[in-house]
């Protein structure tokens, strides 16, 4: 059995109504896990809890192990986060973006630079390095913030809508980097309304509605559950969502 | 289609003029918040109405026509009009036909692109001598009715000024942005507009700061030579000189308008930056943190030249307070009092810009970092600037009046710390755009933060002056200060608890527990 990457459990949250109820979640090492829901079903609430961003109301989580509501700079050390609009600075350039974000983290300068160079010649960023990102188009700064959730080596993963204005080419990219995350032993989360993405990358897939779990497996377990061999994910998602 | 019509001319400079002003203003999102909005426009009505007519009814009795050292005054006023108007009108070109980005949207339209690009060129003539109508209107509308006719011809020259100053503003900016790029050129502008309008309010405070030598150089002042007096005999209808300078100005329009359109988004492309080899990465968080902030701050021009000219406007305040030196002695009190005022007001303003309006607040708030060490190194950014001045302005204080220095150095580092750390503790996180409007959140933020800086400011001017009186104004700044620390630990009402969503403002919440 994988070493747990992180477990949510009872993990509560209520604004004016409950935003995520009660969930019970686990993902493993190792795996690239999908977790999809209709907008508002609680998923960006979720993962904003999981990377310190939002105090729960009730509920654990820990990742690797951690609890990171005891020790939530020792859960911060192996998560990255990237939302769906990349945090940067305008007046930053790519390079001085990532250094500030290998300081953030910690990370050797004789580790960061090289690693920092690396990503962004895989990104096809390296020859605008120096420009800021004032300049970028939406797509290069998504990847400068891709680059930016790499750069300390995360052991988990969490991507919102990762792929929401990239270009064929670009959201190519960003998917054969997550494939070679998880190839490497990177677990990784990620929430995405393109539903052929979760399909065809995900190891395990997390419906979510109203912040709550209502099926979870892989697509052939999904498809069993649903009684339903040949259907598509979206057949199965458009049922349980509005179930 | 008619004259107001959607796609007409008017239309569309309607659109120009409220995007601008709405670039201005923050959106209201409560009826108090729209009644508030509005407040700045009534302001802007009413003051110079009543002053104008104030002002018209006081000089109803000069001569109708100037004399030659009003005629030559007239004319500078109208060449730094001009100087100012120029540089504001190139940012507002660069804003409009480059930064905005509609001009896609606008030239995909079936409209003629003559009508939009005429309309946007409009749009800069409007926000650009709009303001200066309004201020003066009221004043020679009432000159004209008790008896001075003729002082209408300055509206004349001042709308033919603002079609002249944004014709050559165009011409400046294309060929800026086409040598340098939008960016550099955007700074040119901003630096150059600022340092001119903080030039024309320091002149006009000349007989407040400096009586005996204004009052010389008005004295020695005669008369100017044609073509220099041409604008201020205009302005007091000289009808051959207005009909001249109107046809000039008419000129320079269709300039204008050939220039508009070759402008546009082909400019974008000219922001790159070559890549240079790259440099090793520095270590050390606190480092990593100031010097992110540092370059954030300086390569905001334009909120940069906002601030320094808010504490422009402030020093001759400062100065005219703690006037009354005996002629002839070196006004080293006044000095560091000033500095003193300066480098708090600056602090603060520099804490807000690296606190409250942190751009990717989430992206720290995920990082392994305790939020005291981010508050820490935020406050550091924000007092260096304030730090480095004081020290440098100490040490050339030093070699006429150490007392004074010294005075500058304490109080000076004092104020900066002082200052930056009540807006870091009340400050309202917002987008670093809300710079100008920073304050309208809380008054008593606003208010306290000049108190603070003024007090330290008296207590620099009296220890300069070796007066034990320094400790009243100290008390005052102390007290100013316990009050507010058991405001801010005081727990806040539930609403303002639900409004502070952003992870910045969490940030400053869960100092306890870091």
């Amino acid at each position: 059995m994988p070493e747990s990457a992180l477990e949510l459990s009872g993990l509560t949250k209520t604004y004016a109504a409950p935003a995520v109820d009660a969930l019970d979640l686990t993902v493993r090492g190792g795996e690239l896990y999908a977790l999809l829901g209709p907008n508002g079903a609680g998923k960006t609430t979720t993962l904003r809890m999981v990377a310190g961003l939002l105090a729960p109301d009730a509920g654990a989580i820990r990742v690797f192990g951690i609890d990171a509501r005891a020790d939530p700079l020792a859960a911060k050390r192996l998560i990255a986060w990237l939302p769906d609009e990349p945090l940067l600075y305008d007046k930053l350039t790519a390079l001085e973006f990532l250094e500030f974000v290998a300081g953030l983290w910690g990370v050797a300068p004789s580790v960061a630079g090289p690693r920092a160079e690396e990503l962004l010649r895989w990104l096809d960023m390296w020859e605008r390095r120096d420009a800021r990102c004032e300049t970028f188009s939406r797509g290069m700064k998504q990847k400068v913030a891709l680059a930016g959730a790499l750069i300390h080596d995360p052991r988990l993963l969490i991507l919102d809508e990762p792929l929401t204005g990239l270009d064929a080419g670009a959201a190519r990219q960003v998917k054969d980097l997550l494939v070679e995350r998880v190839k490497q032993g990177g677990t990784i989360i990620l929430t995405t309304h393109i539903l052929e993405v979760a399909e065809r990358l995900a190891d395990r897939i997390g419906i979510i509605r109203a912040g709550r779990l209502v099926a979870e497996g892989t697509l052939a377990e999904l498809r069993a559950a649903g009684g339903r061999g040949d259907a598509t994910l979206e057949d199965m998602f458009i049922a349980l969502a509005a179930a | 289609m008619t004259l107001f019509g959607p796609g007409s001319f008017l239309w569309l400079v309607r659109h120009e003029v409220r995007i601008a002003w709405r670039g201005r203003s923050k959106g209201p999102t409560t009826r108090l918040q729209a009644l508030a909005a509005r407040a700045p426009l009534l302001l802007l009505a009413i003051v110079p109405t009543v002053i104008g007519i104030g002002v018209g009814w006081v000089l109803r009795r000069l001569p109708d026509a100037p004399s030659p050292k009003v005629l030559a005054v007239v004319s500078m006023v109208f060449a730094g009009l001009f100087l100012l108007m120029t540089f504001r009108a190139a940012s507002q070109v660069i804003r409009s036909f480059i930064e905005r980005g509609d001009l896609d949207l606008l030239l995909g339209a079936p409209l003629p692109p003559g009508r939009i690009l005429g309309a946007k060129a409009v749009g800069v003539y409007a926000s650009v001598g709009l303001p200066f109508v309004i201020l003066f209107a009221p004043f020679l509308l009432t000159s004209a009715i008790l008896g001075h006719p003729r002082w209408l011809g300055v509206l004349a020259m001042i709308g033919v000024t603002s079609v002249l100053a944004t014709s050559t503003a165009f011409v400046a900016a294309r060929l800026l942005t086409r040598a340098l790029g939008v960016r550099r050129a955007r700074v040119i502008m901003q630096v150059g507009g600022a340092v001119l309008g903080a030039l024309a309010f320091l002149l006009s405070q000349a007989f407040n700061l400096a009586p005996q030598a204004s009052e010389a150089t008005l004295r020695s002042l005669r008369t100017l030579p044609a073509p220099l007096d041409w604008p201020a005999k205009a302005a007091f209808a000289s009808p051959l000189l207005l009909g001249f300078i109107g046809i000039a100005s008419a000129a320079a329009w269709g300039a204008t308008r050939f220039a508009a359109a070759n402008f546009g988004a082909s400019e974008e492309t000219r922001v790159t930056a070559a890549a240079r080899p790259p440099r090793p990465f520095r270590s050390g968080l606190t480092a990593t943190l100031v010097r992110k902030e540092l370059r954030l701050l300086a390569r905001d021009t334009e909120t940069l030249t906002q601030v320094l000219l808010r504490l422009v406007y402030l020093v001759p305040v400062v100065l005219l307070i703690f006037r009354g030196d005996p002629s002839g002695v070196f006004p080293g009190p006044r000095l560091a009092a000033a500095g003193t005022v300066f480098a708090g007001m600056l602090a603060a303003s520099l804490a807000w810009l690296t606190v409250c309006a942190e751009d990717a607040a989430d992206l720290i708030d995920a990082a392994p970092v305790r939020a005291a060490a981010v508050r820490r190194a935020k406050l550091i950014a924000a007092c260096a600037p304030s730090v480095v001045i004081v020290v440098l302005a100490a040490l050339g204080l030093a070699t006429r009046d150490r007392l004074a220095a010294l005075a500058l150095l304490v109080c000076g580092c004092i104020a900066a710390l002082t200052g930056a750390l009540l807006q870091a503790w009340f400050g309202t996180p917002a987008p670093r755009s809300n710079f100008r409007r920073r304050q309208q959140g809380s008054i008593v933020l606003g208010v306290g933060e000049l108190v603070l800086a003024a007090s330290w400011s008296g207590v620099a001017a009296l220890l300069a002056r070796g007066s034990l009186w320094a400790l009243a104004p100290g008390l005052l700044a102390a007290t100013i200060l316990a009050g507010a620390d058991a405001a801010r630990r005081a727990p806040p009402p539930p609403a303002s608890r639900a409004r502070a969503g952003n992870a910045i403002g969490r940030l400053w919440k869960r100092r306890s527990t870091a």
